[in-house]
């Protein structure tokens, strides 16, 4: 019931709910990738350089591959790496966040700080210094961006957390005699959620075209295709065969768009008020 | 002195602010016995929710500091424990009611767990629904699985007392707990105030700045202002002969239903900046009975008749003789 009341609200949104279909879609594309892949994506063909016609609707790349497959293939990585960095982001962002907002003081001035530190950085040079050093694989990609883009989470969560420990029913439940964590966890956190989400769903599609930038430089997992690696192969190519550039590009530039017009409309049913103005 | 559950005494708590100290509790005594309902009155701003929080420990701490006095509950000083040991204290031994209770529920939480977070014993569901029932709650199932917001104001203000007597506490500070409520909510919710009053014997520190309430609850009452104790006794003598010249115009200023007034006598003036507060007796400047010592000295607490204090200089001898010459 409560979740259908959420989900009215949203669809007052036409352009959010668009987006969510378009999310939806591309989850599934995602999902069912090695059934709906017409061709392997790694399998060399005998024909490159096919324009797009039926048989390869997106037509081939240099190495005669189906253009097609491997952009499904890339919608897993991208997809993947986006959610799993931006929930990274989510937890240390909250926990940096909770306890600098909660705590105050000392503590508050320290996280602070170090948060600032980190949101001065430039976010993509250090992304590619660390990958560069450390060495390529999806895993070391994802916690690397995961690992640089808690700011904004954390300022978020503890802005919620400096106004809801003056809240008088955090004071009842001290009255109660809840301990700091009980009071942290079940009282304040459910309430500070909600803008934190908002930040994370915009953080996934940063994660996604941070991740397409690592790999558009070669710092991508050689071993997965991705939407990033396939506009670098592209771009020698742009000017005799521009669909190799153009289908990821366009499929990349739905999803990130679709992710932050479906975050928008998240924002716009948690805080009506905003919208008022 | 066996039957004295709290025993506050010379409870001082200032805010020290940009500007100065804000002598919020200023000196203050009280105590109350085992199933004992004590009414602390006066107006917005008197210090008498402070009062409270510093007996819970809760005042918001800076600005806020307990500077002096001793809270004795049964045999311990709560003002020598720690954090650590305050917190079993809280809830457990001392529970509170409070004034609205919109705010003091947690909006994104549903009843059921908000009583369950507090409890101590393990068959939670059950005892939450125990619990329910007995704040009068007519559906306690459903009640338990609503948000706070889907409960009009009076079933709130049922739901904040089934957490604060969730674990039984032996002592119950209530804040102004109908405030908020319109009349007939108010007397439904004081009915079930008073009916856990009586089945489990709890005691009861009853906040409030109506008298009708005070005088209905409350076997004794402290009459505060400005901080500071001016007037106490039990329920009788108060409401029968109020000496104290504040006590007197809080009671000539209270409605009645018996009596038709053409104008409703008011006591001029406001509560004193208690950053700055007056000289003397801090009502002298609003008092119809101000004498020039008043201005000069301050009174101290004298027991006029057995069990009925005031600290006023119309009634301390010494007072009245200087007054004449």
């Amino acid at each position: 019931m409560r979740f259908y009341q959420f989900w009215l609200r949203f669809r007052k949104n036409r352009a959010a709910e668009i987006s969510f279909y378009c999310i939806l879609v591309f989850v599934s594309l995602a999902l069912l990738a090695p059934w709906l892949s017409p061709y392997d994506p790694f399998a060399l063909g005998q024909r490159p350089f096919l324009p797009p016609q039926s048989g390869h609707l997106m037509g081939t790349d240099d190495l005669g591959r189906d253009t097609l497959s491997r952009v499904l293939y890339g919608t897993r990585v991208s997809l993947m790496v986006g959610v799993l960095a931006a929930a990274t982001s989510l937890i240390i962002g909250t926990a940096v966040g909770s306890v600098s907002g909660y705590s105050g003081g000392f503590v508050d001035e320290l996280l602070m700080r170090a948060t600032e530190y980190v949101l001065v950085i430039p976010r993509f040079f250090l992304a590619l210094l660390i990958v560069a050093m450390m060495g390529t694989g999806i895993t070391k990609i994802v916690l690397v961006i995961g690992f640089l883009d808690w700011p904004e989470i954390a300022r978020v969560v503890r802005a919620q957390f400096l106004t809801f420990k003056e809240r008088e029913f955090v004071l009842a439940a001290r009255a109660m005699g809840l301990k700091n964590w009980e009071i942290i966890f079940t009282e304040i956190l459910p309430n500070a959620i909600p803008p934190a989400i908002v930040v994370g769903s915009f953080l996934v599609a940063r994660a996604i075209l941070l991740e397409a930038g690592l790999s558009f430089l070669g710092l991508g997992d050689p071993e997965l295709i991705s939407w990033g690696m396939l506009l670098s192969d592209a771009q020698e190519r742009i000017w005799f065969s521009m669909w190799l550039a153009i289908f990821p590009g366009l499929a990349m530039s739905l999803l990130v768009l679709s992710i932050n017009l479906f975050g928008d409309g998240i924002n716009d049913v948690l805080n009506p008020r905003l919208k008022e103005k | 002195m066996e039957n004295i559950l709290l025993d506050v005494r010379g409870l001082k708590t200032y805010f020290h602010i940009s500007l100065g100290v804000v002598r919020a509790v200023d000196g203050v005594n009280l105590c109350v016995s085992k199933g004992e309902a004590v009414g602390l009155v006066g107006e917005s701003g008197c210090g008498k929710t402070m009062t409270a929080h510093s007996i819970m420990k809760l005042v918001p701490s800076p600005p806020g500091f307990i500077e002096e006095g001793e809270i004795w509950f049964r045999n311990t000083d709560l003002l020598r424990l720690g954090e650590q040991e305050m917190r079993k204290f809280r809830g457990r031994e001392v529970s509170m009611v409070f004034q609205d209770p919109m705010t003091y529920l947690n909006p994104v939480m549903k009843v059921g767990k908000q009583i369950a977070e507090v409890l101590v014993s393990p068959t939670r569901d059950r005892t939450v629904i125990k619990l329910l029932e007995s704040v009068g709650i007519p559906d306690p199932l459903k009640v338990a699985d609503q948000y706070p917001h889907e409960l009009s104001g009076g079933m709130r203000q049922r739901v904040l007392i089934a957490i604060a007597m969730a674990n039984d506490p032996p002592l119950l500070i209530a804040d102004e707990p109908t405030t908020a409520l319109d009349v007939t909510i108010q007397a439904q919710i004081l009915d079930l105030i008073k009916t856990i009053k009586t089945e489990k014997g709890t005691s009861l520190l009853l906040i409030t700045h109506d008298l009708g309430i005070v005088a209905e609850m409350c076997d004794r009452v402290y009459v505060m202002y400005a901080g500071k104790i001016v007037e106490s006794g039990d329920v009788f003598s108060i409401f029968e002969e109020p000496l104290h010249p504040y006590a007197q115009g809080l009671l000539r200023s209270s409605l009645s239903i018996a009596e038709f007034r053409e104008n409703l006598e008011t006591i001029e003036g406001t509560v004193p900046n208690l950053l700055d507060p007056p000289s003397g007796c801090r009502f002298h400047p609003r008092c119809p009975m101000a004498m020039s010592v008043c201005k000069e000295k301050e009174p101290s607490l004298i027991q006029e008749k057995p069990g009925h204090e005031v600290s006023c200089w119309l009634y301390e001898k010494d007072g009245r003789d200087r007054n004449h010459s």
